[in-house]
């Protein structure tokens, strides 16, 4: 066990000794689905997700528990608000064929751990382990919330996904001014994801996000970030774009990145890196959903851009459960792996069910 | 075409009468440490909302909600905070996700009176007909 892991067990033993410490009578400890368990001033809540994988071309089919996270909240003051994440991801469950899947048992990884100092009503000081500020998908990726169980590119590939560091919080209680989070990274993520989970690890990162809400959950935003990358002296500069729009029973929503990377990078065969996806919905009755989202991506490993269609459907019986099925053809410049290589593995039929509990 | 009316006029009329029993006044309550005398609609909502997370003088509020089911969360929902409830379900969802806890639930009037009696900073709702000692009265819906 390396230092930090260390380090990190141990914050996330205390966190637990605290919710244990917490004096609870019976009536103060509720369970309700979606919502998870109230046990004092603590919530203990998380999601899952299992994910049927029917590729074309040759590759194999599968089971696999994709996601299975918990996460602890507390809120003990002004000063004292924890907020700790873990997962098992990519667990397999079933392969055609019978042998051990390439992605081995799974893997636990630390996704949050931080706390917030509630500044003022508007202002909050986030310490610690967080999601990072770029688009609204990669800030609400538990597969419960999302669209569609395959996630574009444009949300995850050019960016760390995770912020180990500080950020500043603002959130007009009034609505009338747009919200902004602040974030600064100073070195390397404190609990970094395996390497075959992610295409590049980033330090030194420093960014912003402004997000205007148009609605409850409408809303346009704007980022930018500069980070390093690990392993390169490459710097890399990123602004991205996000946006979500319903009328009636259709819903538009799309996100888009440009990055311009300046230092070599080993593997990278051009020094821009650009992506959107705009991704449509139709309502047909509460429960069920048409839905079809089109990305264009230009990896920065890649001499031509990769164009991605998907159709799907999904049935939502209650707001905590969801069951999608959804076609992913691509129609140009083949796939991206998670490591960044361009091989064509995501063309086929992808079909999951997820609970947030 | 004159029964027709009468008809018409009768359904109505009941239609009217039911609506109004059933619409009994619900009660904005908090727990008697919060200073706050008076709130309006927007302050409410801004609460329910999560955009809104301590009271003017520096206490952690804690708002608290009926369940999905619960008719006088439909009339609070209607009248105060004015979004459908899969939205408001998705919302929440998205927030609890972001690390905003949502309203707590508590699943009939004496258990949010009994919630908000004890807990430091709570707001909840109640039926106005609820005997409701030991709590702040801050507004009436509708």
């Amino acid at each position: 066990m390396g230092f930090f892991s260390f380090r990190i067990a141990a914050v996330a033993t205390a966190l637990w000794c605290c919710i244990a410490a917490t004096p609870v009578q019976a009536e103060d400890s509720q369970y309700h689905l979606g919502q998870g368990l109230d046990v004092g001033d603590f919530n203990i809540a998380g999601y899952a997700n299992v994910v049927g994988n029917l590729p074309t071309g040759g590759e194999r089919k599968s089971l696999v528990l994709d996601d299975l996270s918990l996460y602890v909240s507390g809120r003990l003051n002004q000063a004292i608000n924890p907020f700790m994440e873990t997962e098992l991801a990519g667990y397999p469950l079933l392969q055609s064929g019978g042998t051990s899947l390439p992605g081995g048992q799974g893997r636990v990884v630390l996704e949050r751990l931080y706390n917030d100092t509630l500044l003022s009503d508007s202002f909050t000081l986030r310490l610690g382990k967080m999601l990072t500020a770029v688009g609204e998908w990669n800030q609400i990726h538990a597969a419960p919330l999302v669209w569609t169980t395959t996630r574009p590119l444009s949300t995850y590939q050019s960016y760390s996904e995770y912020t180990s560091g500080a950020s500043l919080l603002y959130s007009d209680p009034g609505s009338n001014l747009p919200d902004v989070q602040l974030y600064w990274q100073p070195d390397r993520d404190i609990a970094p994801r395996p390497s075959d989970l992610v295409a590049r690890q980033y330090y030194s990162i420093v960014g912003g996000e402004v997000s205007w809400p148009i609605g409850l959950t409408d809303k346009i935003g704007v980022s930018a970030q500069r980070s390093r990358v690990v392993d390169s002296d490459a710097t890399q500069y990123l602004a991205g774009f996000n946006a979500r729009y319903s009328f009636d029973r259709f819903t538009l929503d799309s996100e888009s990145t440009y990055t311009t990377i300046s230092g070599h990078e080993v593997g990278a065969v051009r020094s821009t890196e650009f992506g959107g996806y705009v991704l449509g919905s139709y309502a047909l009755t509460e429960s069920w959903s048409l839905l079809s989202w089109y990305e264009y991506f230009q990896d920065r490993n890649a001499t031509a851009p990769i164009q991605d269609v998907l159709v799907g459907i999904s049935y939502r019986p209650q707001p905590p459960l969801v069951w999608k099925l959804e076609y992913l053809k691509n129609i140009g410049g083949g796939s991206l792996t998670s490591e960044g290589g361009a091989v064509d593995t995501r063309n086929g039929v992808y079909a999951s069910f997820s609970v947030l509990f | 075409m004159r029964t027709s009316l009468i008809a018409l006029a009768v359904v109505a009329a009941l239609g009217l009468r039911a609506r109004t029993a059933h619409a009994e006044e619900v009660l904005i309550i908090v727990n008697p440490s919060v200073e706050a005398t008076d709130l309006t609609r927007s302050q409410i909502s801004a609460i329910y909302l999560l955009k809104t997370t301590v009271w003017p003088d520096g206490q952690r509020i804690v708002p608290v909600n009926r369940e999905a089911t619960s008719g006088t969360r439909a009339e609070f929902t209607a009248d105060v905070l004015r979004e459908d409830n899969a939205t408001l379900a998705t919302y929440w969802n998205e927030m609890h996700f972001k690390g905003r806890m949502p309203p707590l639930i508590q699943e009939s009037d004496q258990a949010v009176l009994a919630f908000i009696q004890k807990v430091p900073g709570s707001i909840g709702y109640i039926r106005a007909s609820t005997a409701h000692p030991d709590v702040k009265v801050l507004g009436r819906v509708p």
